[in-house]
């Protein structure tokens, strides 16, 4: 099954690679945080939660949205929900 | 078996590496640690053989009485008063991390979270 | 839906209405009395209530609490008058415990703090303010509640309320969520964003005391390893003979404290938020 993924003309392999610095720019930036301390974000006593903690929860409802839309489609083959999968 | 070429000698390399602690030190089981005795005192908390194996459970344990319950009642050793504590009281005869908790902790390779807070003694070179 | 299916769900939901009700039936019915609301109340954290207060168990009757639950009494007037003497407490208190000293102030730890009259009674008003109170700070520290947000809020009970009423932290537990934080009304606690020890002069330690680690929240303790050695807490000690600062048991009615109480009219920070703070302030 992975072989879907690995077949692809050269403009998929550019967006793929610029995908992937991001990745690995995140990877980084996650390393150092983890070695030096939460305090490298910047957040204080007064924003102590910041984006990781106020996004994570609205995020989470948004996956959770996503997957409602989602589902009906793939799940149960309700191909009018075609249209905005 | 479906790309039997890769899959077969794969899982050799896999066990082998995962094995690697196993195989490597065969025989050879390192210098037993010696910890340095303290000068000071002669008698610790619990007789050696006791706090070897069970040093961790009453650390915990007065952690639990000092901090939770409030119980930081002093107890007597060898005539002195000594207060529930690592740092005072444990760290006051074995004054050196090094040369006593290292020695075990590193052949064993346990690295407990104390000295992340507690202030381990200052080390005379 | 058919008649069956319809049926069913009819004898489900009763028979759940029935399971839950019936024990709080039948004891009522029983006994007369009120036995599960006692029990919950037992079952609250251990130290909810200052001093062993049974509040089911004697429901309706005032009970008198035991055990301590320990106060101060914060005389701006005597803080006012000697200028040096807050940052002399604040010293001392963040010397004994390690406090680490950030130049950055989104990483600052403070254990107590001076601030502005504003800050420290949001619900009195500033309208107008005499002189004295407009150019002076007022001391303020963690109020160790009665009833702390903190201690609601945290997901270990790594801050709880001990037997004497002190809020107590246990770094060992602390994951550093930091919704203590978000719940302090006052804004007591500290979050330390990063190793303390790169804040503190490692030749300068008080060694009888740990420091922390990265990642836990920390906050006043009411000197708790101090008074566990019968002495007064570090920034009551820093006052000297001037009683800028009386600290004792707020549940013995022949304390100093009390006395005090007694005599002076004293208001707290931000009463109405029902948190019953422990510290008071003769403004």
């Amino acid at each position: 099954m992975f072989e879907k993924a690995l077949k692809g003309n050269n403009y998929y392999w550019i967006w793929l690679a610029f995908l992937g610095t991001f990745m690995a720019i995140g990877a980084l930036c996650y390393i150092r945080q983890f070695n030096y301390g939460l305090g490298m974000t910047g957040m204080s006593r007064s924003v102590s939660w910041g984006v990781y903690i106020s996004q994570f929860t609205f995020l989470v409802g948004v996956a959770a949205g996503g997957v409602m839309l989602v589902l009906p489609y793939y799940i149960h083959n309700y191909k009018v929900f075609g249209k905005i999968t | 078996m479906y790309d039997k070429g890769f899959i077969i000698p794969g899982l050799f390399i896999f066990v082998l590496i995962v094995t690697f602690p196993i195989w490597y030190n065969r025989g050879v089981a390192g210098e037993v640690p010696k910890p340095e005795k303290p000068t000071v005192a002669k008698q610790c908390v619990q007789p050696a053989k006791e706090m070897r194996s069970n040093h961790m459970q009453m650390l915990n344990q007065w952690r639990d009485e000092v901090l939770r319950t409030g119980d930081r009642a002093y107890f007597e050793l060898d005539g002195k008063m000594y207060q529930k504590s690592l740092q005072n009281a444990c760290m006051m005869c074995h004054t050196s991390k090094k040369k006593f908790c290292d020695t075990c902790h590193v052949y064993t390779s346990v690295t407990p979270y104390c000295w992340d807070c507690h202030l381990a003694p200052v080390e005379s070179e | 839906m058919d008649k069956k299916r319809r049926e069913f769900l009819k004898i489900a939901g009763i028979s759940t209405l029935a399971g839950l009700g019936a024990p709080a039936v039948v004891d009522r019915l029983v006994t007369g009395s009120f036995p599960l609301a006692a029990r919950a109340a037992q079952e609250v954290p251990h130290g909810m209530n200052a001093g062993g207060q049974e509040a089911a168990a004697d429901h309706g009757k005032e009970t008198v609490p035991t055990g301590k639950r320990y106060g101060m009494v914060i005389d701006v007037r005597k803080f006012i008058a000697n200028p040096g003497m807050a940052d002399e407490c604040t010293k001392a208190c963040h010397a004994v415990h390690n406090v680490p000293a950030f130049a950055d102030p989104k990483n600052e730890i403070k254990w107590i703090w001076l601030t502005g009259y504003e800050n420290a009674f949001p619900d009195h008003s500033s309208y107008y303010k005499d002189e004295e109170i407009e150019q002076n700070k007022v001391l303020v520290l963690c109020n160790h509640c009665d009833s702390p947000p903190c201690v609601r809020a945290c997901p270990t009970k790594a801050t709880f309320k001990n037997k004497d009423g002190i809020v107590a932290m246990d770094y060992h537990r602390c994951i550093g969520c930091r919704f203590c934080m978000a719940a302090c009304p006052y804004g007591a606690r500290s979050f330390n964003w990063q190793d303390p020890r790169n804040g503190l002069d490692l030749n300068k330690l008080n060694r009888e005391f740990p420091s922390r680690m990265r990642g836990v929240v920390e906050k006043c303790n009411f000197c708790a390893d101090r008074l566990g050695r019968g002495l007064q807490p570090a920034c009551v000690e820093a006052t000297g003979a001037s009683k800028a600062m009386v600290f004792g048991d707020l549940n013995d009615s022949n304390s100093e404290i009390r006395q005090v109480l007694k005599e002076k009219f004293t208001i707290q920070r931000k009463p109405a938020l029902g948190t019953n703070p422990s510290v008071f302030y003769i403004v």
